[in-house]
């Protein structure tokens, strides 16, 4: 897995086509938030961060590299207010201290928002409090391939066990996880769901009802390596995934409409099935070889219009 | 033809007046003098000050760093235990590993979870670290300026000492020729007035040369330990952001694998990159330590007890009679032949 530098100044450009993507797809819960995508191409932007985030790398999949995206994200961190006073002052002593100053001021105006990727982010929240306590984990990720991951995660236990385990209610409504937790999502990223919902299950002494893991990525962009199988045409233009992969109770038979998907595997939890499906932000003419190539894996996907800015 | 005369020379000497007087600069009052001498310490304070707190903040981002860094290369003792798990491959290991791994669920920590998070806060110190790096360069540059201005007040002060002196040597000329006489009495009155005006003025540019002078040796000492601390930092950081984004790129591509022994040795690999990181840091926070500890306040020390004394030093506002006026023309003249010569054999100002 290795990092590809994107030259200067192809990087603006880059970063418009992956907004329009990303705009386009327009994720729901089940993926990364929207506005924290778009806050980190806008954190990358050297007409916000200048040089600070730089060297552009892109990952194995077409987004941006974790180096590249916690460089910035360093950058954001680091950023603070500056004056006028104290940019007047660079710019008169040095032109290039200066430019560098003006991107931080623009970074601490940015930081005031907060829309940005996490490296890795577990959250909960209360979904009910009756008969049962339920909860739902959401567990955001940067993936070592450079995709946008987020597992989802609703659980349901008997009402008390939410004072007595690894997520606990506090009075205030907010809830505090165990810090292991993470950690123990952390370590399966890629583990087949079945399997993840095993050991959370293990681990929490719930009972997981739903299960999914979104991701946003690949992009595929001309000059960007394909994987095996997929035909080269489909480099020719901009190609934006978002595949969903959800293991459910109320799921009763399982299917697979992701084209670049594992066999499903043979053996689930008992009483939950899996449903796997892919959709597309493509630019124009792109959508017809899409559609053929899934026709020819023999799933049914979504081609959503790319248009870049 | 005599009246022609008389006033023929009068125009002359009036023209010749107003030459030497556009010629001549302001001479600066005993206040401003003052003033600026104040103005130069406050601006070395400010400086010094300026350059107290960056010492405060790297040394902080340092020692973070470190930490940080250290942490991180910890990870190795981590990696080592779950490697030799790994290799234990008996049936009782087995069995114990199965039932271990089970009970520690939640203990367990993610060896790829962590190198994230450290990962993420060292890129955000290094940023801050580069931050100083830019304000270290911008106070380096302000430094520079102000040297530049003394030197060019220097160069004022001393030519308008030198023209001054050889203004009083013309009138001392004249005086001598038309001493006894008698129809001179204005004429004479008037040159000495010139003469005693000249005197005070030499003296009060001869003083803005002294400060500028003195001036300028703290100025330049400071300017070169900021310009060293701005080399040194710029030099950490572009060394251990090289470091730290090697090995980051080699932690976040191997995050989702980290927790299996098969990436162990590649994993470590990329912390022993760290280490380079690790000792340039340590550097770095000793070199910052001796700034702030003992460079700093040695400067401090040097501009208040050579600024203490500067304000009595100044000349006395009064008139000098035409023996004192002679001695200050001396003076300047002899100065401005000694810097003259230290500046042809390449001497400090």
């Amino acid at each position: 897995m290795t990092a590809r530098e994107l030259p200067a100044f192809r990087v603006p450009g880059y970063l418009g086509a992956l907004r329009a993507g990303l705009t386009s797809l327009a994720p729901n819960l089940d993926f990364v938030p929207l506005r924290e995508a778009l806050g980190s191409c806008a954190l990358l932007d050297p007409a916000v961060s200048g040089e600070l985030a730089l060297p552009a790398e892109l990952a194995e999949c077409g987004l941006p590299s974790t180096a590249w995206l916690l460089r910035g994200a360093g950058a954001l961190t680091a950023a603070v207010p500056v004056s006028a006073a104290e940019l007047a002052r660079a710019r008169r002593l040095d032109a290039e201290v200066a430019a560098r100053m003006e991107a931080r001021a623009r970074l601490a105006e940015l930081k005031a928002s907060g829309d940005r990727l996490p490296s890795s982010r577990l959250r909960g929240a209360v979904r009910r409090r009756g008969a049962t306590t339920d909860f739902l984990l959401t567990f955001d990720r940067l993936v070592p391939d450079g995709r946008w991951l987020r597992l989802r995660v609703d659980l349901t236990g008997p009402a008390g066990w939410e004072t007595s385990g690894p997520i606990r209610l506090n009075t205030d409504g907010s809830v505090r996880l165990h810090e292991g937790l993470q950690h123990l999502v952390g370590r399966h990223l890629l583990t087949p769901l079945g399997a993840v919902a095993s050991q959370l299950q293990d681990g929490t002494g719930a009972m997981v009802t739903r299960l999914s893991r979104g991701m946003v990525g690949p992009f595929w962009f001309p000059g960007q390596p394909l994987p095996d199988g997929v035909p080269a045409a489909l480099a020719a233009g901009l190609v934006l995934h978002a595949s969903l992969e959800v293991l459910a109770r109320d799921l009763r038979d399982s299917a697979d409409q992701d084209p670049l998907g594992a066999p499903l595997p043979p053996l689930l939890p008992d009483g939950m099935g899996l449903a796997r499906s892919r959709r597309f932000a493509a630019s124009p003419g792109m959508e017809g070889p899409l559609r053929a190539w899934a026709e020819e894996k023999g799933c049914a996907v979504t081609v959503a219009r790319l248009v870049p800015g | 033809m005599a009246e022609r005369s008389k006033s023929g020379v009068a125009a002359r000497m009036r023209a010749k007046r107003r030459q030497a007087s556009e010629h001549a600069r302001k001479v600066p009052s005993h206040a401003e003098t003052l003033a600026r001498e104040k103005q130069i310490l406050r601006r070395h304070r400010d400086a010094v000050q300026r350059i107290d707190r960056f010492a405060v903040q790297q040394r902080q981002v340092g020692d973070e760093l470190d930490r940080e860094l250290a942490t991180l290369l910890e990870q190795s003792a981590t990696l080592d235990a779950l490697e030799e798990r790994q290799r234990e491959t008996g049936f009782l290991a087995a069995l114990t590993r199965r039932f271990t791994a089970r009970a520690d669920l939640l203990a367990r920590r993610s060896v790829a979870e962590r190198l994230l998070r450290h990962f993420e806060v060292v890129n955000g110190k290094l940023a801050q670290a580069a931050h100083v790096v830019d304000e270290l360069r911008l106070t380096s540059l302000e430094l520079q300026q102000d040297v530049d201005g003394l030197h060019a007040e220097l160069a004022e002060a001393t030519d308008e000492e030198v023209r001054l002196a050889a203004r009083i040597a013309e009138i001392e000329d004249e005086l001598d020729v038309i001493t006894e006489d008698p129809t001179a009495a204005r004429r004479i009155d008037q040159l000495m007035f010139e003469e005693r005006t000249a005197a005070t003025d030499v003296a009060l540019w001869h003083a803005r040369a002294r400060i500028a002078r003195e001036g300028l040796e703290p100025a330049r000492t400071l300017r070169d330990d900021v310009l060293d601390l701005h080399g040194e930092m710029a030099r950490f950081v572009t060394a251990a952001r090289g470091a730290v984004g090697e090995a980051g790129r080699r932690i976040a591509a191997m995050g989702a694998a980290a927790d299996a022994a098969v990436v162990v040795d590649e994993l470590r690999a990329s912390l022993d990159e760290l280490q380079s990181a690790i000792g340039a840091t340590e550097q770095y926070v000793a070199s910052t330590r001796h700034l702030q500890e003992q460079v700093l306040p040695e400067i401090t020390a040097q501009l208040e007890a050579h600024y203490a004394t500067q304000g009595q030093a100044l000349p006395r506002a009064g008139a000098a009679d035409r023996a004192e006026a002679r001695r200050r023309a001396d003076q300047a003249l002899l100065d401005a032949a000694e810097a003259e010569l230290a500046a042809l054999l390449g001497e400090e100002a």
